[in-house]
């Protein structure tokens, strides 16, 4: 007997894993804490909302719905101003955003497809490594 | 009654694992925002399964633990933030 409060529920909770597995994803592969913060403060942020939801349709009363919807709200405030806070103390504290040239990346370096092609050989050969301090603008590392 | 209740503790189940697999970003992140980043997703993800197991019994007393622990999880998040630029500095 699947009523159509159930079908929306296991919806929505499917919904909420999916969106949270891609920020976990995320946290995995990405190059960086500022694009770790990017995925996390969406993606995490909408699975927990649509998690919320699929509480509140299986509840089903008045009280649990208003618990849960405080609950929503204050989620979808929190999230990403707590992401923004930290990303904010990062930039303070100096860490530089992830370019190309430096490939430390935890997840290695991604694929080179979207490189940008070099124009009329204006680099030199990738035959060695950049150095750690140089950018690739050619600005200094603080 | 029993689908909903087995589909939302599958669901709650798929969350911890997948907590748990941010907590990877806790132990190498290169910086301690990185640290800060995964602690508040797994604090998050935590909410939302005391959300979902409180569904899932059909106790709303879980419903007041995941909002302590959602107001818990942004103080950590902001107050950790501010502590490492300012070192115990006030609010700005």
């Amino acid at each position: 007997m699947t009523t159509p409060g159930t079908v929306a529920a296991l919806a929505l909770a499917a919904g909420a894993v999916g969106f949270t597995a891609i920020a976990v994803v995320g946290l995995f592969r990405l190059p960086d804490c500022y694009s770790r913060a990017h995925a996390t403060s969406k993606s995490d942020t909408l699975g927990a909302l649509l998690a919320v939801l699929a509480a509140a349709v299986a509840f089903a009363e008045p009280t649990t719905t208003l618990k849960l919807g405080a609950l929503f709200l204050f989620l979808l405030l929190t999230g990403p101003t707590a992401a923004h806070a930290i990303v904010r103390s990062a930039d303070d504290q100096g860490v530089e955003p992830w370019a190309r040239a430096v490939a430390d990346g935890p997840g290695g370096d991604p694929d080179d497809g979207a490189a940008p092609t070099p124009t009329d050989g204006g680099e030199e050969p990738r035959s060695e490594p950049r150095r750690g301090g140089e950018r690739a603008d050619g600005g200094e590392r603080p | 009654m029993t689908l909903l209740a087995d589909g939302l503790l599958v669901a709650a189940a798929a969350l911890v694992v997948l907590g748990l697999g941010a907590g990877h970003r806790l132990f190498r992140g290169p910086t301690v925002q990185d640290r800060v980043i995964a602690a508040n997703a797994m604090g998050t993800t935590t909410v939302v399964v005391i959300a979902l197991l409180g569904a899932a019994l059909g106790e709303p007393g879980y419903l007041d633990v995941a909002l302590v622990y959602a107001l818990l999880n942004f103080l950590l998040s902001v107050g950790l933030a501010k502590y490492v630029v300012e070192r115990g500095g006030v609010l700005q």
